[in-house]
């Protein structure tokens, strides 16, 4: 944080490295056929689905093709992955609702920064017009002091300024508390979509091994590789092609997800610097005030605040105790303390404008964001369906009372 | 054949589990195979003592007002005290509830009334089926508690009563209904007797799943707690730290 540093002890001079809050690009629409194999599935997991597969295809090519058997064997693929595509649709009204609720700006930490944003410029010097200007009665007679008062404001505004930081704070512990959520749903969505993988590879290879027999058997039994391709290796492409849909679905989801944390990690920067630049205002306020009009001004309020919130609110302890002896130095040495002051208030609207231009952003990409995910839950309902509707039949078990279910290991 | 296998397989595992001292997961809790809910055996206990507390109080009574007890007169309390016990002990029987109960009644009672259910019906079960009724119970009793924070009218409950409340008692009662000696004749390849069990696994099955699915929210909880408390202080030390 040298960046208040250098502003304060050189308030005249330069600005303060701008605040930058970079948004998150919108995540693009993830296409079927390329949402496979973004986790990885090792190689041991690997050859026992293709086992179980060259098991099933085996078991299955004995069957008399008319036989219920067959039918069972062939339910058993329209159902294939059902239970992994329930899962992760599951988990999908979820990761909706989190980036809807991230736009709802006028709650939280957004109507804390705007409450503290109109007492910050209650105190604003630069709106108090001249504080050096003696104060007079009806224009004429000397009254009073105009700096001495402006200072005094001080007083009143602290208690309301302490708790709209201390809102700020808890504020951004739900953000840290909402990041944690997505870490969690994250990591479900990861388990999720490892099994879905996994699917996706049985899939395929029983498209692979399906196609293979069908040829083979050409030659010998033309019937049954009719009835292969007809019906087993029919439903395993339908399924092929409802696993990848869901899988690009649930990893559009997960990148969802990951653009909302950014978006509160870079909120909560916003939210620490808003509440650092508050104090180190109020604490240059207090040095200023002592060196112009040999007034003490005592903020009980921001001190307590200081030193309970030292660690809340990240670096603000710190920073303000390497900067106590340097403002005080400057305040009392500098011909102009007024505009250090005012340098200080420049630092708040500095940090306030960068998070408002932030959220603005941050919308954009997340209204996109949403309205891609929405549509691509959308589309995938109808395979959900479908998947909902096989399931009605597909977990029978052989006369041998050995279940060929195919899921993921 | 295999199914027998299985289930020997089954009851060796689980007695080894109480051997060692530790609980196969679904199995049967150590110590008594059959278990009825905690508040059947207070309200048990309550009764007796009541009632042997009466019969002392009216043998002091007596004892005080009308003429001395004498030595018969102990042993007749005594043996009064001992009839009382036993017989409070097993009366009244625990009436099974009917299977209407099941669909309809209250759905935080719905594990305990299936249990006592399931318990009326061992009887009329083949030996694999009972095992497989025991390890419904065990799932009920590990759900039971789960279902204190459920919606009466969510999708879970709904499946729920679903599942024991319509499901079970349906399957128990389609076997019931075949003739005992066809129950163990092959009929397409399969035998009554294997079908009910394994209908019975894969309603056990889906309680588990079930249990799951209510612990999920929960499991996420926790998980979201503690990644929470370590963004915002061990992360937060390591920020400050560098």
């Amino acid at each position: 944080m040298a960046t208040q540093t250098d502003t304060i002890t050189a308030p005249a001079t330069e600005d303060a490295p701008a605040l930058t809050l970079t948004p998150p690009a919108p995540v693009p629409v993830v296409q079927a056929e390329k949402a496979a194999g973004l986790v990885p599935v090792d190689g041991a997991t690997k050859s026992k689905l293709e086992e179980k597969v060259d098991g099933f295809v085996a078991d299955l090519v004995a069957q008399d093709v008319n036989s219920p058997e067959f039918g069972r064997r062939v339910d058993a693929i329209t159902a294939m992955g059902s239970k992994e595509i329930r899962d992760a649709a599951g988990q999908s009204n979820r990761f909706l609702d989190r980036p809807v609720r991230a736009m709802d700006k006028d709650t939280g930490v957004g109507a804390d920064l705007a409450k503290l944003r109109r007492v910050i410029e209650d105190l604003d010097p630069g709106r108090q017009g001249s504080l050096t200007a003696p104060k007079k009665l009806f224009g004429i007679i000397p009254f009073g002091n105009k700096m001495r008062d402006y200072f005094d404001s001080y007083k009143s505004s602290q208690t309301h300024i302490s708790s709209i930081l201390k809102s700020l704070s808890s504020g951004k512990d739900e953000l840290l508390m909402d990041n944690a959520a997505i870490d969690t749903e994250r990591a479900n969505l990861w388990a999720s979509m490892g099994r879905l993988e996994q699917m996706i590879h049985l899939s395929k290879v029983m498209d692979q091994r399906l196609e293979d027999k069908a040829n083979e058997l050409d030659h010998t039994d033309p019937a049954k590789a009719k009835a292969v391709r007809e019906s087993a290796l029919f439903y395993t492409r339908q399924r092929t092609q409802d696993l990848l849909t869901q899988m690009a679905v649930t990893v559009q989801g997960y990148l969802a997800l990951d653009l909302v944390k950014k978006n509160n990690v870079e909120l909560v920067k916003g939210v620490d610097r808003a509440s650092t630049t508050t104090v180190a205002a109020l604490r240059t306020a207090v040095t200023v005030a002592q060196a112009l009009t040999n007034q003490k001004l005592v903020l009980d309020q921001i001190t307590a605040l200081n030193t309970t919130t030292a660690n809340i609110i990240d670096s603000t302890g710190k920073l303000l105790k390497d900067n106590t002896a340097r403002i005080h130095e400057q305040a009392a040495s500098s011909a102009i303390p007024v505009e250090t002051l005012q340098r200080a208030f420049q630092n708040i609207y500095d940090t306030m404008d960068a998070i408002d231009t932030f959220k603005l952003k941050a919308l954009d990409s997340m209204k996109a964001t949403v309205g891609t995910l929405s549509t691509e839950v959308e589309k995938s309902r109808g395979y959900i369906a479908r998947a909902e509707g096989a399931s009605q039949g597909g977990r029978l078990e052989g006369p041998a009372a050995e279940p060929f279910k195919l899921e993921a290991l | 054949m295999s199914q027998e296998v299985d289930a020997q397989i089954e009851r060796a595992r689980e007695a080894m589990a109480r051997i060692s001292g530790g609980r196969v997961e679904g199995g049967p809790r150590p110590g008594g195979r059959r278990r009825r809910g905690p508040n059947v055996a207070v309200v048990r206990a309550k009764r007796i003592a009541a009632a042997v507390v009466a019969i002392l109080l009216a043998a002091v009574l007596w004892g005080a007002a009308v003429a001395p007890l004498g030595l018969g007169g102990v042993a007749l309390v005594v043996l009064l005290v001992f009839a009382a016990a036993m017989a409070l002990a097993v009366w009244p029987a625990e009436r099974a509830p009917a299977p209407e109960t099941l669909r309809t009644g209250d759905i935080k009672a719905l594990p305990a009334q299936t249990t006592r259910w399931l318990d009326g019906q061992a009887r009329a079960l083949p030996a694999p089926a009972v095992t497989v009724a025991d390890r419904i119970a065990q799932r009920l009793d590990v759900l039971s508690p789960q279902l204190a924070g459920l919606a009466p009218d969510g999708p879970e409950a709904a499946e729920l009563r679903k599942l024991v409340g319509e499901q079970l008692p349906s399957l128990v009662g389609d076997y019931n209904r075949v003739p005992p000696p066809l129950r163990s004749q092959a009929r397409n390849g399969r035998t009554p007797d294997a079908e009910l069990v394994d209908g019975l696994k894969l309603i056990e099955n889906e309680l588990g799943e079930l249990t799951g699915r209510l612990a999920a929210g929960d499991l996420d909880q926790l998980a979201t707690r503690g990644r929470f408390l370590e963004l915002k202080y061990r992360d937060g030390v390591d920020g400050r730290g560098g």
